[in-house]
């Protein structure tokens, strides 16, 4: 569980950021861009253990 | 349609029979306002105009209210809106209010939608009720008026305008004819014949999204609340929606991918093979018969201009907007109430006719606020890229377990809109320096009074001015306003009073604990100036007589030198 630290309109525009960004760089490129976006912010969060545990939450519910 | 509508499991279409109109045998007869179309907001604004005086004259091409369900879900803010016309209560009366909403993703709620409601309102947030009994209503509440007459099955084929009438070619079962009239309101539909005879056509743009909308006859237990499945086993990778109605009618929504989304028709046993997968799923074992169904598809499309020299644009002929959060018949509710006053006021030589020109300004708005909002309700539950899709399926996947992307799911219902940037609003008011209460441009809330009844049921049917006192006087001694009439237009004026006892010559609604005067964000002297369709146009901490005329002037573009 995260808490919430964005509001809904902040939440709203990355959404939109990110599906358009998914757009761009097209289908055989996401997950290379993904994985890059996930370690530029992971490296920006500077906090391992968290990260552990977002990776184990992001592989439920798949 | 695979079903005769006089076969319809619920509804007894009625035939409304044809009357020969005095054109037909060569008595030009002069008409105030056409309506054309007998849908529910022709026949709202029908009803508007005529309890503001004026004369209304509808043409419909059928002989009977539409088929099916359609438009199910209506609003707090249209049952508002339906209470000025006679209609709320019978209409009330039949249909199964709401308040709450589930969706669900891998079987799992993700999402519970609460729309708020207390003791104090009037109304419920929303109710469900089909749109042929909601047709039915307005039909007989404009048979009882002596203002308004249906001219059932006469088509609209010809439209001319000229600088002071609208002349129209109407086509019955017994010859053509000629009428003309002083102004139209066109609220002929998605395909108005209106639009396509004065060459404009909408724009926007067309989402691909199509659904396939389904009644049947269901004996359920299930309360009535609105249940979206995100990529159910009924409907694989797309979304269902369900919605109760009144006599044990269930509408079924699917949204349509792949080769059944490009399908013109879809097989009757088809669609009951799609209907009974959808009933297993949510554990409906009784007995269902199919009513009646229907193909959708999703636009957001409007007309540059609702206005149109003497014709006036309203509901779907005037746009399309998405299925979700239930603004199609809302948003044409709210047209249907800003434009009957508008064109009463102008009619009865009150207002310039330039004050038509802000129907277009506020309604427009609207419409462009409902694409902002409905579009992205339909980019989450139809995405329409590889990106969007992914997001979406990113949020309702965390959804079962984070709380954080809530807000990404929400069904965004429809939401009163307010004219915040509207020209009728007033300048020199105190907006701003208000912390609570609504914003000029919004709709005035409605409150249950000490006394009984709601505040809404106070004002008047014009402008009204509602006074907030600490202790009670007379509206008719009121310093703030002297009761003013406004070419023959009376200024109503309501004392909300802290300290009230009912008082003779003037309306005084007691608020001794103060639950109206929080709503309204008010103190001692707090002014409040409603329009006639129950938007505030302004509100001050405090006004004397002369700005608060200044502002009725601005808000009706009151011709000049008519002021009594």
């Amino acid at each position: 569980m995260t808490r919430q630290t964005l509001d809904t309109a902040s939440l709203e525009e990355i959404y939109r950021l990110l599906a358009e960004a998914v757009d761009r760089v097209g289908r055989d490129k996401e997950s290379l861009f993904l994985t890059k976006l996930v370690m530029i912010l992971a490296n920006q969060l500077g906090d391992v253990e968290f990260v552990r545990s977002a990776i184990r939450e992001a592989a439920e519910h798949l | 349609m695979n079903r005769d509508r006089h076969q319809s499991l619920y509804f007894d279409y009625q035939e409304y029979g044809f009357k020969r109109p005095p054109e037909l045998d060569g008595r030009p007869v002069e008409h105030a306002v056409v309506v054309v179309g007998a849908g529910p907001v022709g026949l709202a604004a029908a009803l508007d105009l005529a309890r503001r005086g004026i004369a209304v004259t509808v043409l419909e091409k059928d002989c009977m209210v539409s088929e099916g369900s359609r438009a199910i879900c209506v609003s707090r803010r249209s049952l508002e809106i339906l209470q000025g016309l006679g209609v709320a209560e019978t209409l009330n009366a039949k249909a199964l209010p709401w308040t709450s909403g589930r969706s669900f993703y891998q079987g799992r709620e993700i999402y519970r939608l609460q729309m708020s409601h207390s003791d104090d309102e009037r109304y419920f947030p929303m109710v469900n009720i089909q749109q042929n009994y909601i047709e039915k209503f307005l039909v007989e509440a404009c048979q009882e008026s002596p203002r308004v007459s249906i001219r059932w099955r006469s088509e609209v084929v010809g439209l001319r305008q000229q600088s002071d009438e609208v002349q129209l070619t109407v086509r019955t079962p017994e010859g053509v004819y000629e009428m003309s009239a002083a102004y139209v309101v066109a609220a002929d539909g998605a395909r108005s014949v209106v639009r396509e005879l004065t060459g404009l056509s909408l724009a926007g743009e067309s989402y691909e999204g199509r659904y396939l909308i389904a009644d049947i006859k269901l004996q359920s237990e299930y309360p009535t609340e609105r249940r979206a499945w995100f990529n159910p086993p009924s409907n694989p990778g797309s979304t269902v929606l369900m919605h109760k109605q009144p006599d044990d009618i269930w509408r079924v929504d699917f949204q349509l991918i792949g080769d059944e989304a490009q399908a013109e028709e879809l097989p009757q046993d088809h669609v009951c093979r799609r209907i009974q997968q959808q009933l297993d799923m949510c554990g409906e074992k009784g007995a269902w018969e199919l009513d009646w169904y229907s193909i959708y598809r999703a636009h957001c499309l409007c007309l540059d201009d609702y206005v149109h020299g003497r014709v006036l644009f309203a509901g779907d002929a005037a746009h399309l907007v998405p299925i979700f959060g239930v603004r199609g018949l809302n948003s044409g509710f709210a047209d249907a109430g800003n434009l009957a006053w508008k064109l009463a006021y102008v009619l009865n030589g009150l207002s310039q006719p330039e004050l038509l020109e802000t129907y277009t300004q506020e309604r427009r708005s609207a419409t462009l606020e409902i694409f902002r909002e409905a579009g992205k309700s339909t980019q989450f539950m139809t995405p329409q890229t590889r990106g969007f899709r992914l997001l979406r399926d990113a949020a309702l996947s965390l959804a079962l377990s984070h709380t954080f992307v809530r807000e990404l799911v929400n069904p965004r219902q429809t939401q009163p809109y307010d004219y915040l940037d509207s020209a009728l609003n007033a300048l020199d008011d105190h907006n701003a320096g208000f912390e609570r209460g609504p914003r000029a441009g919004a709709p005035a809330p409605n409150l249950r009074l000490e006394q009984g009844g709601f505040l809404l049921d106070f004002l008047g049917a014009g402008f009204t001015v509602i006074v907030f006192r600490q202790a009670a006087v007379p509206g008719h001694e009121e310093p703030v306003v002297k009761v003013g009439d406004f070419g023959g237009e009376t200024l109503m004026v309501v004392v909300v009073s802290r300290k009230a006892r009912s008082q003779q010559g003037a309306t005084v609604l007691a608020d001794t604990d103060g639950r109206v005067f929080a709503a309204y964000g008010a103190r001692e002297g707090t002014v409040y100036l409603i329009r006639p369709d129950g938007h505030v146009c302004g509100r001050w901490h405090e006004a004397d007589s002369d700005q608060i005329r200044a502002a009725v002037r601005r808000a009706a573009m009151i011709v000049e030198g008519d002021e009594t």
